[in-house]
């Protein structure tokens, strides 16, 4: 076991989730290898104090489930009609037999008349009546599951020209249901939505995010926060309703808001990608904590780049509130090296506060995908060299040699090889790590090997490494096996 | 039996077969409900008001078999209301004079000593404020986890994600947690 795979297992170490083999495997590593075993024993305690802290509440089960049986005789159970509403069988019941019966009473007759008159009254003046600006087009809401007609009413006029809208709001899951064929429109919850065939309708997920869905558009909800389109188009409303953005949006981990409705999008590889905008639009970061970042303006085809360390060009987002984003994102080429200087030097000033933690080594890895240059500046300043390096600066380029070491970046091979004669030997034995990591193989050596070698036989390992940069298969990797040997 | 026969037992009009179903699912309703709402009774109502809606509306469950699942999601549904509705009112669980949070672990012999008393509190403070501030899907694993002992294989059901999302949300959880909290400690 290595110890990335030792830093994904604690947490089923913790929770004793791991099989007897991968429990062993962490005891052995743990055994060997002392950051890895101090992050254990940071973890087992933070561990202990959220047990602590988190104490199970004690549930009694009986009196919930009496006092739930105990409202049941106040309920009754919906019957739908034909129509998709539902109603009570009382009133089902009712209806069903004032239909069936042959005889219906005279009194009875005039009431229903009346009530007619009244209704078409109602209907004619709601038909004629100006359009009142502030009205709200209806909405109803569903159950989950359930499929249903989005039918306009011709009786009805809605705020858009006429154009009925009907807003279904889903809570989206996991699950199928199958639509049965020939309805208006198929809400299928959890699958595929599709418009209806011949008007739009808006579509608005438990999130609060809202889409309008022309015709033919179906959108899929693959997840809890993600909706794809399939075909068409996906109209994104803003909450003002006078103009519809097409958007096309890519994936769910952070939230994008546009103008003032929210909705979810993706991370991309190299961040947050939105395209397909008309016209300029606003676009406002809001991360995982509900900070909002300065809107910026987006032009149509722009792509809204964002990185974790910040050095993005349209927005921002905090890495450490996207843990899981920062596994795939790597550092974009470009990045300022004096950011990337404070960052590292706060980062050291919290890993005081807190030794070896595995938060930190991970992060700190992180920081090193594709900035091997800037590390190495930051290992060998240009404007000293290691050697004339001031003593307090020592354990700074001890960890960024570690980084250095742990990137594995074919890149920072040039670097590591004249740090293996560095005064330093905890840097030497990271260069000397690193480069065995580049060329695929394991070092066995320790830092203590690595301060009893001599300078001669540091620059034989030197020496052995730029012959294997040199070769252009770098097939012969050097063995430092074989110098600890001699040494 | 399974719930589709009791779904269809119930619609027939036999009560019973639905107070089976109950017993069945309020374990693990009232644990889903417990991971998003951090108020126990507000999660026992939202759990009631699940299954008085989910038996109102039993004649519309298409799939009788896939009771649990929309049960489930009418308790998420009425989460959301609550947090809309929470969200008018601002109303914090943090709150320690309420007795509607969530509960404690207790040490009775210490927590007679003032100075550790106090120490405690604003712990478990910087902890409910942390957790809370914790993306959702993070904090719902988090709490039924910790709060009802939910092994992976447990929450993996429950929440429809495979063991090793459980895994790594529990994970990201801590981590986060742990760095959230050690920033707030050091900065008060």
């Amino acid at each position: 076991m290595n110890c990335e795979l030792f830093h994904e297992s604690l947490s089923a170490w913790l929770d004793r989730e791991l099989s007897d083999a991968s429990l062993l495997a962490m005891q052995e590593h743990a055994a060997a290898c002392t950051s890895c075993r101090a992050a254990m024993e940071a973890s087992q305690s933070f561990h202990e104090l959220l047990s602590q802290e988190l104490t199970p509440t004690p549930l009694d089960l009986d009196r919930f489930c009496q006092r739930v049986v105990r409202e049941l005789p106040k309920q009754e159970i919906l019957l739908p009609t034909n129509r998709g509403v539902l109603q009570s069988p009382s009133s089902a019941e009712a209806s069903s037999n004032a239909t069936m019966s042959p005889a219906i009473p005279l009194a009875y007759m005039s009431v229903a008349a009346l009530v007619g008159f009244v209704a078409a009254w109602w209907m004619a003046s709601l038909y004629f009546r100006p359009v009142v600006p502030s009205a709200v087009a209806k909405s109803e809401s569903y159950e989950f599951g359930k499929v249903v007609e989005l039918i306009p009413s011709p009786s009805i006029r809605y705020p858009d020209n006429g154009i009925a809208r009907n807003t279904v709001v889903v809570s989206t899951s996991l699950h199928q249901h199958t639509p049965p064929s020939g309805s208006d429109v198929s809400v299928l919850v959890g699958c595929t939505v599709q418009s209806p065939q011949n008007y739009p309708c808006e579509l608005t997920t438990h999130r609060g995010a809202t889409v309008r869905m022309d015709q033919q558009t179906e959108v899929k909800i693959e997840s809890e926060d993600a909706l794809q389109l399939k075909a068409g188009r996906l109209w994104y409303v803003s909450s003002d309703q006078a103009t519809a953005e097409p958007l096309v949006i890519h994936t769910p981990l952070a939230r994008l808001q546009l103008a003032d409705a929210e909705c979810h999008v993706d991370l991309g590889e190299h961040g947050l990608i939105v395209d397909g905008l008309r016209g300029i639009a606003q676009v406002t970061l809001v991360n995982a904590d509900q900070v909002k970042r300065q809107p910026v303006d987006v032009e149509a085809g722009e792509r809204l780049h964002v990185d974790p360390m910040q050095q993005v060009s349209k927005g921002t987002i905090d890495p450490l509130l996207l843990p899981s984003w920062m596994d795939k994102v790597a550092v974009l080429p470009g990045s300022n090296p004096d950011d990337l200087r404070r960052r590292v030097a706060s980062l050291w000033e919290q890993l005081q506060l807190e030794p070896k933690s595995e938060v930190y080594a991970v992060e700190l890895r992180k920081i090193g995908m594709g900035c091997s240059q800037e590390l190495s500046a930051f290992v060998c300043p240009k404007e000293s060299s290691p050697r004339q390096t001031a003593p307090n600066e020592q354990p700074r380029r001890e960890l960024a040699s570690m980084i250095l070491a742990d990137v594995v970046d074919f890149d920072s091979a040039e670097t590591l090889v004249p740090l293996l004669l560095d005064d330093n030997h905890v840097v030497r034995y990271h260069a000397a790590r690193g480069l065995a990591r580049v060329a695929g193989h394991g070092s066995t050596m320790s830092p203590a090997d690595w301060q009893a070698m001599t300078s001669d036989q540091c620059q034989a390992a030197a020496d052995a490494w730029r012959r294997w940069l040199a070769d252009p298969h770098h097939e012969v990797a050097p063995q430092l096996r074989f110098l600890k040997k001699k040494a | 039996m399974g719930d589709d026969q009791l779904v269809e037992r119930t619609l027939a009009g036999d009560s019973g077969a639905f107070e089976t179903l109950i017993r069945r699912w309020s374990p693990r309703l009232l644990a889903y409900a417990r991971g998003l709402v951090p108020h126990v009774a507000v999660a026992e109502d939202i759990a009631q008001e699940s299954l008085l809606r989910a038996y109102r509306h039993l004649a519309t469950l298409q799939q009788p078999g896939q009771f649990g699942p929309w049960l489930l999601s009418i308790a998420h549904r009425l989460v959301l209301d609550w947090r809309k509705a929470k969200a008018r009112t601002e109303v914090s669980w943090i709150d320690s004079s309420s007795n509607e949070t969530r509960s404690i672990g207790a040490d009775q012999q210490n927590s007679q000593n003032p100075h550790y008393a106090c120490e405690r509190n604003e712990l478990q403070k910087i902890l409910h404020e942390q957790i809370d501030g914790l993306p959702e899907e993070l904090r719902q694993v988090l709490l039924m986890h910790y709060f009802d002992n939910l092994t992976y294989d447990e929450l993996s059901d429950l929440l429809g994600v495979s063991k090793a999302t459980v895994n790594s949300r529990l994970a990201k959880a801590r981590n986060l947690l742990r760095i959230r909290m050690s920033a707030v400690r050091s900065e008060r």
